[in-house]
């Protein structure tokens, strides 16, 4: 589907959800809610917190759906509040670390519950990365996933998180510098 | 490592980036020509970047996006209700707001009394107390719903418009009308109408009445009144009906425009007997042959499709299976009926039929007479 369509379609489903209609923000829903939860697991790196963040992050929408402004992309808006969301969390959750407990297999023995246990190679790599982002001040944490993850431009993070582009560029090094040294190993010096 | 690394460096990360000027980008690409160093540096940023790329996110559970979706509708509607858990201890204990709320009534005691001394002594309490009441008159299109103005906005008695928002606003009434719900209006418009139809727009004229005093500043309460009472006419979409002789006739919907003023869906407002149509529920289990049977259910939706009471109006006979047809019932989603564009809550019955299982049956696949679930993904197994 090209871009026009697309974004034609979300006006239209937002249209609707102003008017009142639920299911519209459902469509909206089924369509973003994967790309807003890569999005939140990029920033924070753990599924419990992405998933409260990606939730409250449509609540959110829902509840300023009123005021969208239709120049934008509904996934930009969206995205643009997930980072925020995210970011705060950052800042604020340095005081607490919740580590995850092993779920038993009779947590999820009701049909009615799913098990929404993510399911990740725990690989070495996937650790050590993780170490090594949370040892990074959170913008420079943000500004580097948005750049790498989402591949946005300088411009755009600029934007999203209102600093200067020279600030985006300084901390992006700085955050580079900083996971170079430490996953050293895995950067082979060619 | 080259004097003039130093200046190259900070923008290797740019310039593999592609966000350099092409003045810049061709010094840092002239350099890289002469420096292993800086080749290597630049390798290390590219390959960082395809690590960081390379780790997998979660693999979510098939219905994992359901569940997602249920739990955003659940928030929206406790934080509707008010019910969700506040994050921090309000400011004020019970025992603060009671002695402000004493200190309070102390000095109007005090005040009012100093005022009718001032204005011919004890002898008139009757005449201050009808000017009191004419003060504190509604305009018409809200003085009309006695019912309202009991037990809804509360508008300040003294005239100050109290800017509330519709959240505050469905807090008081569902504080103040415990299992009681929005009235209803009948299909046909025969029975139950007056608080029920007139809630909707007072409510939204109260909101804007509120807004706008604070925005425009109207000083004369009589002439925000009528612009109010105007309004209210032009944002009915339906005939108001009330005791009151001479009502409006019906006046033309509102424009399509009229729901972006405020986050429509937000406001409960009425309910209809239009049974709306099914969004999402769990699958009845299969019971044995003896337990068959069908039990029939009294629901009450919200204007967000949120199942708010369920009765059994008629048992299934067997206890285990009307207590499960409950909960099923308040674990569903509804589609709210749209009355003129705006989402209502809906007064209904539904059927729940409990079906034998069969040997070929797998246990997920419950046949019910009832729409089948329109859920994303399948059931975890």
């Amino acid at each position: 589907m090209s871009e026009p369509e697309a974004r034609a379609s979300d006006v239209e489903l937002i249209h609707r959800v102003q008017s009142g209609d639920t299911e519209a923000f459902d469509e909206l829903m089924t369509r973003y809610a994967a790309s807003v939860y890569k999005v939140t697991y990029s920033l924070l790196r753990n599924h419990a917190d992405a998933d409260d963040m990606s939730q409250e992050t449509f609540i959110r929408a829902y509840k300023a759906i009123a005021r969208f402004d239709e120049h934008y992309q509904f996934y930009t808006w969206v995205r643009r509040i997930a980072v925020n969301l995210c970011f705060n969390h950052l800042k604020r959750g340095k005081k607490f670390r919740f580590l995850p407990l092993p779920m038993s297999d009779s947590d999820t023995e009701s049909p009615d519950i799913a098990d929404p246990r993510p399911q990740v190679a725990d690989s070495g790599l996937k650790r050590d990365l993780d170490a090594a982002l949370e040892k990074l001040p959170s913008d420079q944490r943000a500004i580097f996933v948005l750049r790498v993850n989402e591949e946005l431009s300088y411009d755009e993070i600029s934007q999203m998180l209102n600093i200067p582009v020279g600030t985006v560029m300084s901390r992006l090094n700085r955050a580079r510098e900083r996971l170079r040294v430490l996953l050293k190993e895995y950067l082979p010096a060619t | 490592m080259k004097p003039e690394c130093d200046a190259i460096t900070p923008l290797l990360g740019a310039y593999a980036d592609s966000e350099l000027d092409a003045a810049k980008a061709g010094q840092v690409k002239q350099h890289l020509a002469t420096c292993a160093d800086c080749r290597r540096h630049l390798a290390q940023i590219e390959q960082l970047s395809e690590l960081t790329k390379s780790v997998p996110h979660p693999e979510l559970a098939e219905d994992y996006w359901y569940w997602h979706q249920h739990r955003v509708w659940r928030r929206i509607n406790q934080d509707r209700r008010g019910l969700a858990k506040p994050l921090r201890r309000p400011l004020l204990s019970s025992w603060s707001i009671s002695t402000a709320v004493g200190l309070v009534v102390v000095a109007v005691v005090v005040i009012g009394g100093w005022r009718m001394m001032g204005q011919g002594g004890l002898g008139d309490i009757s005449r201050y107390l009808m000017m009191e009441k004419t003060a504190g008159k509604q305009p018409e299109a809200v003085a009309a719903q006695p019912k309202l103005a009991g037990d809804g906005a509360r508008v300040d008695k003294a005239g100050s418009e109290a800017v509330r928002t519709a959240d505050e606003i469905e807090t008081a009434n569902a504080a103040e009308r415990p299992g009681k719900g929005a009235a209803e209006v009948s299909g046909g418009g025969s029975s139950g109408g007056l608080g029920a139809a007139s809630r909707e727009p007072a409510v939204a004229t109260l909101q804007d009445r509120g807004k706008e005093a604070a925005a425009t500043g109207y000083a004369d309460k009589e002439e925000l009144a009528e612009k109010t009472s105007q309004q209210h006419a032009k944002a009915v979409g339906q005939p108001v009906r009330s005791g009151a002789a001479g009502m409006a006739a019906p006046v033309p919907a509102p424009p399509a425009t009229a729901g972006k003023q405020s986050p429509v869906p937000y406001v409960q407002t009425a309910s209809t007997k239009v049974a709306p149509g099914l969004v999402s529920a769990p699958a009845l289990p299969l019971v044995d042959a003896a337990d068959t049977g069908t039990a029939v259910l009294g629901l009450s939706t919200d204007s967000l499709g949120f199942v708010t009471r369920a009765v059994v109006t008629h048992s299934s006979g067997r206890a285990l299976n009307d207590s499960i047809a409950v909960l099923n019932a308040r674990a569903s989603r509804f589609k709210p009926v749209l009355v003129n564009g705006r989402p209502l809550g809906s007064v209904f019955q539904r059927q729940y039929r409990f079906m034998a299982a069969q040997k070929s049956d797998p246990p997920q696949d419950a046949p019910q007479d009832t729409p089948a679930p329109s859920r994303p993904g399948a059931r975890r197994k």
